[in-house]
């Protein structure tokens, strides 16, 4: 690769996988993504931990935060969707968005700067844990074969049963989960995309030889800036949008009529 | 429900954000699992592709008439 030059300081171009590995530790094995998801659990942890520590009846600024986002997943979530039996879900719901709400905000974070909700492993993965929940939930409700009935069972006359019940099977238990993590990396990994296009597009077009085109590096960069707000929207939005569809399953396999 | 006075349009709008992925996966497995019976049909009669074709076309409509009923008002 005789194409591989210097754009700027420590700016390699082009991009390689290699930057995903942390330089000369635990080699293949450790890369950036694994190091960011400790750090989310660890935030996520120690902020809940440390704010419900000594709880008082006027809370602190970080009680008050705590309490804040626990109420956001609880009643505007939880009970939202799910209604009067939402309460126990609660807690899976406020820590999933909690999660992946610090996970995708590293998109933005300094030296991070990747969000690993971009990495197809963690949304597929904590897809399936919805998935486990939701058919979990339903079975225990309804029993097994009542619940697959509910679940298979379009409002349609009789005679077409037999097309369009493979269909609700295959939409209902097999791409739900796909398409519930689809959403999340898209989403992260396209927003990653425009921010390093914009990044490195500002930095080609820089060093270009062209008077014409150096200025032009000042509008990339100028997108650079907005996307990354628009960035700190979406990644908000997502964390909210995989939580709150994962109540709503629940609240479909919970439910008599589907 | 006693406190459970949640307006029902925001429940709406929040399955909302679920519509579109739905209606794109009942069109996505109508065509993709007919389609492949389609498949396995013309593998056993030798139909020249055939079978194929009318799968894709009757798992299309199947997955269509879903939408319709189950997102349609």
């Amino acid at each position: 690769m005789s194409q591989v030059r210097i754009l700027a300081e420590g700016v390699p171009w082009p991009p390689s996988v290699g930057e995903f590995y942390l330089p000369g530790w635990m080699y293949p094995w450790v890369t950036k993504f694994t190091v960011l998801v400790w750090i989310a659990v660890a935030i996520v942890l120690a902020f809940f931990l440390l704010s419900y520590r000594r709880p008082k009846l006027v809370p602190s600024r970080a009680q008050w935060m705590a309490e804040w986002l626990y109420g956001f997943g609880r009643d505007s979530i939880s009970r939202e969707m799910i209604g009067r039996e939402g309460l126990p879900f609660a807690p899976y719901i406020t820590s999933l968005f909690a999660f992946i709400l610090v996970m995708n905000l590293f998109t933005i974070v300094p030296f991070f700067q990747i969000p690993p909700t971009s990495h197809i492993a963690f949304p597929a993965i904590l897809a399936l844990i919805t998935w486990v929940l939701y058919n979990w939930v339903g079975i225990h409700r309804h029993g097994f074969f009542r619940y697959l009935k509910l679940m298979t069972m379009p409002p349609a006359p009789l005679w077409l049963m037999p097309l369009l019940i493979p269909l609700e099977f295959f939409s209902n238990f097999l791409l739900r989960p796909f398409t519930l993590s689809i959403r999340l990396f898209a989403n992260m990994f396209a927003g990653h995309f425009i921010l390093l296009v914009f990044t490195l597009g500002g930095f080609v077009l820089a060093s270009s030889s062209s008077l014409f085109i150096k200025p032009i590096s000042v509008l990339s960069f100028v997108m650079v800036i907005l996307m990354t707000f628009l960035e700190l929207l979406v990644a908000a939005l997502q964390a909210y949008v995989f939580a709150l569809l994962s109540a709503l399953y629940v609240q479909q396999s919970l439910s008599e009529e589907h | 429900m006693v406190g459970d006075q949640s307006p029902k349009w925001r429940r709406d709008a929040a399955s909302g954000a679920n519509l579109g992925l739905t209606a794109l996966s009942y069109l996505i497995s109508g065509i993709g699992f007919w389609g492949f019976v389609g498949w396995l049909i013309d593998r056993w009669l030798d139909t020249h592709g055939v079978a194929i074709g009318i799968g894709c076309i009757v798992g299309a409509a199947a997955g269509i008439y879903l939408v319709m009923r189950r997102l349609g008002a």
